[in-house]
């Protein structure tokens, strides 16, 4: 199980569930930066680093990976807005190749970033940043339907699975800041999580961001670590990682052990971006991508 | 003397692999009171670390920085294989702990303690009261060249590798030759490996200090003839070999420490290329077209060189990286025998590559550009040039490699060897690469020998090479001579075959075969590679 390897002809599935609750526009506790801008920075990033590591010198970059955003919150009444959450020509679709986020970006935004000049100091250097996800505007979040979101995404990704039955099982992020607003979302997750390839069952990680100086908690590897019930639940929601997956964590000097879920509580920026990277490292060919 | 300070900059390593097994808790005499096989592999290995640190005292140049490791093998209760460090606060692989801070160690204490101290003879103990008695003696010797290996990559100009196999002399199956052999290859800068085998045994009364062991102990025949040449220290002109039984070990360490350093191993004798007959086969990824094959080959029959390379499938025209590596060997025959020598070379390719590529403003879309900065492209290279030596009229061969493409040696169609590595287990993720992003290389690792007419050699990319390799492991050797002369298709059969049935990993193929002929009898025949 989960020994696929990635290739076109059984390419992986990298699939993002945002929460687009209001509470998201939030900053980071001591950071000027909002949860809901860290993530679509993070998300930008990874479409651009998994595009880059799908190029091998020809025309466009290849199919190894199927990659989707799937935004979720609820209206002023409560009523769920979950959807596709990409722009451009790619708005409206729950899983788009890799080729078509190559030809589809929704803004190619330059940007600076500090190098080295050879000589002791640091030079300003343009970039250009690709754009596919934005955060949707505060008057579109409210609620977090998690409930909702799972069930969403389960038909989207039984299809990819009878599509690709051999490939590595997708691997689901869920980047969430708070509670469910539509009742116990334990039931759904397991649902989704018995989705499967043959090489395995879908991998659900779950990532909570918070706003508060509380001491987060990383890839725990068992319910007592956990300080209260929610955190609890999203450790019995999380997938277990993977043998690669502890193996990359522990090339990060991340602890992690054969128990180890692959869930992050009262995470910041940084560990959210560290999740990402153990999360999805068990599909990608090449390590250094999330270094 | 500061103790603390290195005497000489060039690194050594002594690996001690001990047999840790039930027959190693008897005593050497059966019912007697002697002590137990064990007991004597614990006070040799106990005398070598005292008189390692007694000449790091006296200022020896060879053991100034010296690092030592001391490993048991067995096969546990469950019949896994397991190497265990016995020296207590050993790190990582390749658990080696260098002899200043063996001496630091002691010096810290409040009470010096002896270096035996640090060896950790309870645990080697309770490893052999749990381990099964199963073979595991060419494990080792598969595992010392692993670790050897490993280390050499990443120490330039090192002193030859030191290996002390402690057993009880009971396994010297073709298995345990393979691996022997193919460890004895192994060559460092300053001079070939020096391998020693230490027997304690209830088989004999008396000790054997390098002589030829006599009937009835034939199997000891075979492990001397595996065990490196030392010099006699007696007047007799006997031949002497690293082969000691029921003996204290120290003198055959100390010549062997000795007398390792005093063989350069020259990469290419200034000989005329040898008559060779050569082909090359090559298989690209399943589900990949035929020019998208990342592997590499050259070779030239009439200068007998030929080059193989692996691109890293990770990296960007890693295929073209590989091809430029395969045919530059091939053309400029390089000479590797000095650390930065690699490297200037590897430089000079860089550049030819980064211009092929097109790399300079708005030259590269923008996901190419970030790949070309960020990884670049990555190879294997293994190598293999055959020549005569004028003065012998001998034929030798020799071989670098970089990561784990291998070269097999092939006699009367039976394996006699490989390079560099010799157990399919140590096919890792992460092979050494040439680069064409980092300044700088891993150092190659170089084996030689002497071969007959007659001989074949192969030198095949990764998943051929572990396929090849365990079959051979399985007790179900490939036919060798069928590679001079299979079609194409049919190996390619072959290959899908063990695809479909999971018996090797999908990846891109090569193969190119090598047959060492009489004098004056050359020949060539060859396919050509894609785009070549």
């Amino acid at each position: 199980m989960y020994q696929q390897q990635v290739d076109r002809s059984n390419p992986g599935c990298i699939l993002f569930l945002v929460d687009h609750s209001f509470s998201m526009t939030d900053s980071f506790a001591g950071s000027p930066r909002s949860k809901c801008d860290a993530v679509a920075t993070a998300i930008n990033r990874f479409i651009s680093e998994l595009i880059t590591m799908c190029e091998k010198g020809e025309e466009k970059p290849r199919h190894y990976f199927d990659v989707g955003v799937i935004g979720y919150t609820t209206d002023k009444k409560a009523i769920p807005i979950i959807g596709p959450a990409l722009g451009g020509a790619l708005a409206g679709r729950d899983l788009v190749s890799i080729v078509e986020l190559y030809d589809n970006p929704l803004d190619m935004e330059e940007r600076e970033r500090d190098q080295d000049d050879g000589a002791g100091g640091l030079i300003k250097v343009k970039f250009t940043m690709p754009i596919w996800y934005r955060k949707p505007s505060p008057d579109m979040m409210a609620g977090t339907p998690m409930c909702g979101v799972f069930q969403y995404v389960k038909p989207i990704l039984e299809y990819w699975c009878s599509s690709h039955p051999n490939s590595f099982p997708p691997i689901v992020i869920n980047i969430t800041d708070g509670e469910s607003t539509d009742g116990d979302p334990e039931p759904a997750a397991a649902d989704l999580r018995g989705v499967s390839t043959s090489d395995g069952n879908v991998l659900l990680y779950n990532c909570h961001l918070s706003s508060s100086e509380a001491e987060g908690v990383f890839l725990p590897d068992s319910e007592s670590q956990l300080p209260d019930e929610f955190s609890r639940m999203l450790f019995r929601m999380s997938s277990p990682l993977t043998q690669k997956q502890r193996e990359l964590a522990e090339v990060k000097n991340l602890r992690a052990t054969v128990n180890s879920r692959g869930m992050a509580f009262n995470a910041d920026g940084t560990k959210m971006l560290q999740l990402i990277s153990v999360g999805t490292v068990a599909v990608a060919i090449d390590p250094s991508l999330l270094r | 003397m500061n103790a603390g300070s290195p005497l000489s900059t060039r690194p050594g390593c002594l690996f001690c692999l001990v047999q840790a097994t039930p027959s190693m808790l008897r005593a050497c005499r059966e019912g007697s009171e002697e002590p137990r096989k064990l007991t004597l592999v614990c006070r040799g290995v106990e005398v070598i670390l005292r008189q390692l640190l007694e000449l790091h005292h006296r200022g020896i140049e060879r053991v100034g920085n010296l690092s030592v490791a001391v490993i048991a093998y067995c096969h546990n209760s469950e019949g896994k294989l397991s190497f265990t460090p016995l020296l207590r606060e050993t790190g990582k692989e390749p658990f080696l702990i260098h002899l200043t801070d063996l001496i630091s160690r002691e010096i810290d204490a409040s009470e010096p303690k002896a270096p035996s101290h640090r060896l950790d003879s309870n645990l080697y103990h309770q490893l052999a009261e749990q381990s099964i008695d199963q073979p595991a003696a060419s494990a080792a010797l598969a595992y010392a060249l692993h670790l050897t290996s490993r280390w050499l990559v990443t120490h330039a100009d090192a002193w030859p590798a030191v290996i002390l196999h402690f057993s009880d002399g009971e396994i010297c199956d073709d298995h345990l030759m393979r691996s022997g052999r193919s460890l004895q290859l192994l060559g460092s800068a300053s001079g070939s490996i020096g391998l020693a085998h230490l027997i304690f045994s209830e088989k004999v009364g008396r000790s054997v200090h390098g002589q030829r062991p006599s009937s009835p102990e034939s199997c000891w025949q075979r492990l001397w003839e595996l065990s490196s040449r030392i010099s006699s220290s007696t007047s007799d002109m006997e031949e002497r070999r690293a082969l000691w039984v029921n003996a204290n070990p120290w003198p055959v360490v100390e010549r062997l420490l000795r007398e390792t350093a005093c063989q350069p191993v020259d990469p290419r004798d200034d000989g005329s290329p040898a008559c060779v007959w050569m082909r090359a086969l090559w298989y690209v990824k399943k589900g990949n077209a035929e020019q998208e094959w990342e592997d590499a080959f050259a070779f030239d029959a009439s200068r007998a060189v030929a080059a193989i390379c692996d691109g890293a499938s990770q990296g960007i025209f890693a295929r073209l990286w590989a091809r430029q590596l395969a045919e530059a060997f091939v053309a400029d025959q390089p000479n590797f025998q000095h650390s930065a020598d690699l490297l200037a070379w590897v430089r000079g390719h860089r550049a030819a590559w980064l211009r092929e590529i097109n790399n300079r403003p708005g030259g590269l879309r923008w996901s190419q550009q970030e790949k070309v900065e960020r990884d670049g492209a990555s190879a294997t290279l293994t190598t293999l040039q055959i020549s005569i030596n004028p003065q012998d009229n001998a034929i030798y061969w020799c071989a670098w490699a970089v990561g784990d493409s291998c070269l097999f040696w092939v006699r009367d169609n039976q394996l006699l060897a490989s390079f560099p590595i010799a157990a399919t287990r140590h096919f890792v993720l992460g092979p050494a690469l040439l680069r064409t992003k980092l300044d700088s290389s891993p150092n190659p690792l170089r084996a030689k020998g002497r071969c007959l007419p007659g001989d074949l050699f192969l030198l095949a990319t990764d998943a051929v090479a572990e396929l090849l390799l365990r079959q051979v492991e399985n007790g179900q050797p490939p036919d060798w001579n069928q590679f001079e002369v299979i079609e194409e298709g049919a190996w390619r059969q072959q290959l899908d075959s063990q695809r479909e049935q999971r018996q090797m990993v999908n990846d891109d193929c090569t193969l190119v075969v090598v047959r060492v002929l009489p004098p004056m009898n050359s020949t060539t025949e060859g396919t050509t590679q894609p785009g070549g």
